[in-house]
């Protein structure tokens, strides 16, 4: 190591800088051979020196000019100015290397120059701690432009004379790192290491003006990142072109999808991570915008050959885009759609007759195409909220309006009510508890969809009223469990009076036993020889009608419809007690017969019946006379007992008992529906919607009156649809008439001088 | 432990943790490690040699402050040894903490310390900024400010020996310049 | 004496020190030394678009210590001559008026030196007894707020009295002074007495209101009359200003007009006076330059206002430009069915955007002879509550 002497405190410029020149060269060209303490500690002396001189001192200042100023001057520019100096007769005599080199061996020599360059420059830079510290924050804080810290410095001058020297030859730099990275995208293998560390070069230079402490991605930007960019684009661009020219669109998804996922690897292994973004994105363009339309127009197939993992990651690779998903959701939305009239239409199409179309078929059919597809969007499209309402969309469309429905709107409520009927019967053959869960939550799924839940609510009340009165249901459990469902999907009012019907029922299992109690208290086993139990049913909630003709109750049950009809006054004086005869039900037991049967009867059989107690042979006119049963009603009640042959008739005028009746069965059902009351039911039925309907919307329009005091019409149609549709979607006509109704009952009145503004009355 | 040597030849051995209270020290010590293994290496490489102890491995060498007298460096070691386990002030010098810092009283040990003849408050003043050793530096600075604070210029030019060199214009051209600070 | 006083002894000991530290030949002693006792200008400055390398550290600073030298040499902040005490409120209120954005008081050390002298030297005691302030006096009271002196109820009804005397007089808005408030001069001269006034009408208004919720106030004190302490600012964009996004307006107004005004119909209890809370949202139209301000060009506004209570919209439009005097001016209209209805004329309070916003007073934009008259106050707030 060649030691200079180390010249004394107040030496000038020369002797000073050709000591500190020929230091800071053996740290920027020789630090392998080391550093001394005593070389470190001169070399930070003398350049402390010389910037403690002047005030030190006192010299005058050169620069301060006239008027003899000795002002607080600092000295360190000339030090400054003659590290300028150095960095960049060293930087140039690197730049001599530099010419026949390209490529992966201009890298090399450049990373290794770096390395060795910053390496000393931060030395130096910490001989130079006073000149920073002094000097040029000062000239910083007067706001100079262009002086730096001298590690920056430094930096500067390499950019200036060295990088930007390889970089104004036809980018060469840049251009050397981007055919690496395109070799490694052919599938060669490079040396990341190498491309980082040049790279990161790239990021060092560029400084932040106002902080040096900020790095700046100018230079970056500029010089890597857009070629960068730029080139990128290009290559997926012709490599997209001639892969699609040559493959399926199966293919290419996964081939999309694997480059994508090289790039941001790439990004991650040895660019900047601000490029990120951009780089996706413009690769998200040239992968997958420029080809969208042909994915798109393949969704079609992969939907019908159920591709789901191509769809999958067509989804994938789309929904990267912006609006790219859109396009499929649209065409999902039709194909759910299809799929669903396509079902109900090959239902129809085997010949059953609407009327007759088997509501377990029709029900499995509309599940089943929403549970494949649903399956779809979960599967293959993660369950995307855009899918979901596609598929919502779809279901809602053809669960309501198909082949099987035409134009009715109640037709699905109702095969579904009917369908539901079916599952909670005792008929039912789904054995397990866990199967019928199942089913109801099946149930459930479609009645989501359905738009008149009114209808539905209204069918299935009556076929409840039914499975209760008759004693048909398969479970409470099961029963309770679908009114729950049906709570949860409609509110409380919704299942209100089910809920009613199902009390009423329990309550009155109650009530026949402590009527029987009593009358065994009270009355001698003598007097009670006819078995007897009753249901007290709720007149609003049951969809029951009484009988609409006269009944004579027969002599054999008068008295204990007498000490029934005592006791309950007793117990709940007031209330008034309908029976209806039309749903009653009797068992009676013959002994004119050899074998005793047992006859399970209606009311109306039973009264018909128990005549023959007296009489072996009626005629017509003397049994409507003795029962008062409507004409119309008792030829069918005879009809079905001559057809039993309980009774025998050769001209349906005079009717004998048979003295020789048989059958198999000891038990004998003649109990069968009436024609007539069955068509009625469903008529019924709908004509009892259509009055809910309207005491519904008055009630709404009422309510929001009520809150609002006064409002337009158009706002106040506006908002009883919002707040009825859950139930059904009303018809506007239907408001407007709700509205006149109301007006004219004087619950609300128009506001004089307008002619669309109404009030509420209080 | 380093090897202090001053400019009158005197060797101070000193704690590592007490020396590197002076950033020069402390940055000069820690430039070497990195750089001088990483040259040992090379260098190995280079000759298939091992290097001569005083190149590299220097830690018991001594490092020479041309710019300290030995009572100074004695003085100022006092100051680091006190201070030994202080975290050092940030870099950034307009850190508002920092300035705040500066403006607040001198602590009763500094105030004892600094206590010493003018000559040798100057010497410690000088060798602070030569040792980058910022708050003794400080201490100093706002020590000769009390010393001026409150005083008369004719007060300031007795308190350090300055000779009043204005003329009697120029006495009156001064006594406008600076009333904006007369509480008179 | 401060330690910029021992720099000032220093310089007078001999040639060598007087030119190192009054002929300088960089801004590094004064910067350091303003830097020590009080905040960076130069964001501030920035952004008033003035060159930090110009910044007058010494001047300011001398200024400033001055200030306190001269309050140090009275007890009592009136025994000062008028022209001291210009002096001194011209500093106080300058260093307001370019306090660096702040969050609040504690964190700026600008303002809590102009909190100290207030406070210690009882500038403003005695303020609301002096009949004829000064211009500078006034505008010191506009910043600083009612003192706790003016809060008692027997000075505060004198006060309240007075202000509505003012402010409800129609002879205050003339031509003159562009139906607003400023002194009578053609060139928009900012009246801080008259102003003054305004706020002391709106803020006892709103003092009756009990219950009122903390974001309904107006925000008061010196930290919101920093410069771009309102929300949703952003002072290098084009709206300087602040003026894009919503805002709060208080009106008051008079509930019968009765003319001539005379002090005893004020005195009645039965004065009815209103308020009513107003909700604009803004947003700026046309932009123009303004040669005397080239870095504050004139913005033009148009946008909805909407009174809370009754909820019906009026279209508002106006502009914003700056006063020869530096301060910034508000004007605009309302218009109803195509016809201009009131015209506003306002100041904003303290430094651009501050949060404590603009005051000032509407009148019927043809200035008829009974048209009303009254008092608003206009701030700018992130979201409706």
């Amino acid at each position: 190591m060649t030691d200079l002497r180390m010249p004394p405190a107040n030496s000038d410029l020369a002797t000073t800088w050709a000591f500190l020149e020929e230091g800071v060269d053996h740290i920027l060209t020789k630090l392998h051979t080391g550093v001394s303490y005593s070389k470190y500690m001169s070399l930070y002396t003398v350049a402390y020196n010389y910037c403690t001189s002047s005030r030190m001192h006192g010299q005058p200042d050169q620069q301060a000019g006239s008027g003899g100023r000795t002002g607080a001057n600092l000295m360190g520019s000339d030090l400054y100015n003659n590290l300028i100096k150095y960095f960049v007769e060293h930087l140039k005599a690197l730049r001599v290397n530099l010419d026949p080199l390209t490529d992966e061996a201009l890298l090399r020599y450049y990373a290794q120059e770096w390395d060795r360059y910053t390496t000393g420059a931060n030395y130096i830079n910490r001989l130079f701690t006073y000149l920073n510290r002094h000097w040029v924050k000062r000239e910083k804080d007067e706001g100079r432009k262009g002086v730096y810290l001298v590690y920056t410095l430094a930096l500067v001058q390499w950019k200036i004379n060295f990088f930007s020297y390889i970089q104004s030859k036809n980018e060469k730099l840049a251009g050397a790192i981007l055919k690496l990275i395109e070799r490694q995208r052919n599938g060669e293998s490079v040396d990341q290491g190498l491309v980082k560390k040049v790279v990161d070069s790239f990021v060092s230079l560029g400084l932040d003006e106002q902080d040096s402490n900020k790095a700046s991605l100018e230079v970056y930007r500029e010089h890597l990142e857009g070629p960068f960019i730029a080139a990128t684009e290009k290559y997926y661009k012709q490599e997209s072109e001639a892969f699609l020219a040559e493959n399926s669109v199966s293919e290419y998804l996964k081939k999309a999808e694997e480059r994508l996922r090289e790039e941001e690897d790439r990004v991650e292994r040895f660019l900047n991570t601000n490029t990120r973004k951009l780089l996706i994105t413009r690769c998200e363009h040239v992968l997958i915008r420029e080809h969208a339309e042909i994915m798109q127009e393949e969704f079609q197939k992969l939907l019908d050959y159920d591709k789901d993992e191509d769809l999958q990651r067509m989804y994938s690779l789309l929904a990267r885009i912006p609006e790219g998903l859109e396009p499929l959701r649209k065409k999902f939305e039709e194909h759910v759609k299809q799929a669903g009239l396509n079902a109900v239409s090959k239902l129809t199409a085997y010949g059953s007759a609407i009327d007759t179309l088997d509501s377990k078929a029709y029900v499995d059919a509309l599940l089943e195409v929403h549970k494949k597809n649903q399956e779809t969007v979960n599967r293959s499209f993660k369950g995307e909220a855009g899918f979901v309402a596609s598929l919502d969309k779809a279901c809602r469309e053809f669960v309501n309006r198909n082949a099987a429905t035409g134009t009715s709107s109640t037709k699905s409520p109702e095969l579904l009510a009917k369908h539901a009927d079916a599952l909670l019967r005792k008929t039912n053959k789904l054995s397990e508890e866990g199967d019928l869960e199942e089913a109801l939550n099946q149930v459930m799924i479609l009645f989501k969809y359905i738009e008149d839940k009114d209808v539905f609510q209204n069918f299935y009340s009556t076929k409840l009223s039914k499975r209760l009165i008759h004693g048909v249901s398969a479970s409470d459990e099961a029963e309770s469990s679908m009114i729950s469902k049906l709570k949860e999907a409609c509110g409380f009012e919704y299942t209100n009076k089910l809920q009613r019907m199902f009390t009423d029922v329990s309550l009155s299992k109650d009530l026949t036993n402590q009527f029987k109690e009593r009358m065994e208290q009270t009355h001698d086993a003598s007097e009670l020889d006819v078995a007897f139990s009753i249901m007290v049913l709720g007149t609003n909630f049951w969809p029951l009608s009484a009988p609409t003709h006269e009944y004579i109750i027969p002599r054999e049950i008068q008295p204990t419809y007498d000490r029934f009809q005592r006791y309950y006054q007793a117990k709940h004086s007031g209330r008034k007690l309908t029976w209806l005869w039309n749903y009653s039900k009797n068992e009676l037991r013959t002994n004119y017969l050899n074998q005793k049967y047992m006859l399970m009867t209606s009311s109306y059989q039973m009264a018909v019946l128990v005549l023959y107690n007296d009489h072996d042979t009626l005629s017509f006119e003397e049994i409507i006379t003795a029962t008062a049963i409507s004409k119309e009603i008792l030829s069918q009640v005879l009809g079905l007992l001559t057809k039993a042959k309980i009774l025998l008739s050769d001209d349906n005028e005079q009717f004998d008992v048979n003295p020789n009746f048989k059958s198999k069965k000891i038990r004998v059902n003649l109990n069968q529906p009436i024609k007539a009351e069955v068509k009625a039911e469903s008529a019924d039925v709908l004509k009892t919607v259509d009055e809910d309907r309207k005491y519904v919307i008055q009630a709404t329009i009422v309510r929001i009156m009520k809150a609002r005091k006064t409002m337009k019409n158009q706002p106040l149609i506006q908002e009883v649809i919002s707040q009825i549709s859950q139930r059904f979607t009303p018809k506007i006509p239907d408001i407007k008439k709700a509205i006149d109704t109301l007006l004219e009952k004087e619950y609300i009145e128009r506001v004089e001088g307008t002619k669309d503004t109404f009030a509420y009355v209080a | 432990m380093v090897i202090l040597a001053t400019s009158d030849n005197e060797q101070f051995n000193v704690d590592k943790e007490v020396a590197e209270r002076s950033v020069l020290i402390k940055n000069m010590l820690e430039g070497e490690n990195p750089i001088a293994l990483a040259v040992a290496f090379v260098y190995m490489k280079l000759n298939g040699s091992f290097i001569r102890h005083e190149d590299v491995g220097e830690s018991d060498q001594s490092i020479p402050l041309p710019n300290i007298t030995s009572p100074v460096l004695k003085k100022v070691l006092e100051y680091c040894e006190h201070h030994r386990g202080e975290p050092l002030p940030s870099g950034d010098t307009d850190n508002a903490d920092d300035v705040r810092k500066r403006t607040t009283d001198i602590s009763e040990w500094d105030q004892k310390f600094i206590t010493v003849d003018q000559e040798m408050l100057f010497e410690i003043i000088l060798a602070a900024n030569y040792l980058d050793i910022k708050p003794l530096l400080d201490v100093g600075c706002k020590t000769v400010a009390n010393m001026i604070k409150g005083k008369t210029p004719e007060e300031i030019r007795k308190l350090f020996n300055i000779v009043n060199d204005f003329t009697p214009e120029e006495e009156a051209q001064i006594k406008k310049e600076n009333e904006w600070a007369e509480d008179r | 004496m401060s330690e910029p006083a021992a720099v000032g002894a220093i310089a007078q000991s001999c040639t060598y020190f007087r030119n190192l530290i009054h002929r300088p030949i960089d801004q590094h002693i004064w910067r350091s030394l303003f830097l020590e006792k009080f905040d960076d200008p130069r964001p501030t400055y920035l952004l008033n678009g003035m060159d930090t390398n110009d910044y007058p550290w010494a001047r300011v600073l001398q200024d400033r210590i001055r200030s306190e030298t001269t309050l140090a040499r009275r007890s009592k902040f009136r025994d000062l001559s008028l022209k001291d005490q210009a002096r001194v409120l011209r500093v106080l209120t300058d260093t307001i008026f370019y306090s660096p954005m702040t969050s609040s008081l504690a964190s700026s050390r600008d303002l809590q030196w102009v909190d100290g002298l207030v406070t210690s030297r009882e500038i403003l005691k005695g303020f609301h007894s002096d009949p004829h302030p000064s211009q500078l006096h006034a505008k010191l009271h506009v910043y600083w707020g009612s003192t706790t002196e003016e809060k008692q109820p027997s000075v505060s009804s004198r006060i309240r009295l007075a202000s509505r005397t003012f402010v409800y007089d129609l002879r205050n808005y003339t031509s003159a002074n562009l139906w607003g408030p400023f002194q009578d001069s053609p060139n928009a001269i900012v009246s801080w007495t008259h102003l003054n006034h305004l706020i002391n009408v709106v803020s006892m208004n709103l003092e009756d209101i009990m219950e009122l919720r903390d974001e309904l106030r107006p925000p008061t004190g010196l930290s919101a009359v920093a410069p771009y302490t309102a929300p949703s600012v952003d002072p290098s964009s084009r709206d300087w200003a602040g003026i894009e996004g919503k805002w709060y307006r208080y009106r008051s107004f008079r509930i019968k007009h009765l003319a001539p005004l005379n002090t005893s119909i004020l005195e009645e209890d039965d004065f009815q006076e209103a308020i009513r809370l107003i909700e604009l949202d803004l947003r700026i139209k046309d932009i123009q330059p303004d040669s005397s301000y080239p870095t504050r060009p004139k913005l033009f506004f148009e946008g909805t206002s909407r009174s809370t209570q009754q909820g019906n919209e009026t279209r508002v439009q106006g502009s914003v430009r700056m006063t020869s005097d530096g301060q910034v001016r508000w004007q605009y209209v309302s218009v109803y069915d195509g016809f201009t209805q009131w015209s506003s004329e306002g100041i904003q309070i303290g430094g651009v955007a501050s949060a404590m916003g603009v005051i000032g007073a509407w009148t019927g934009s043809r200035h008829a002879e009974h048209d009303p008259v009254g008092p608003f106050w206009l701030w700018k707030v992130e979201n409706f509550v």
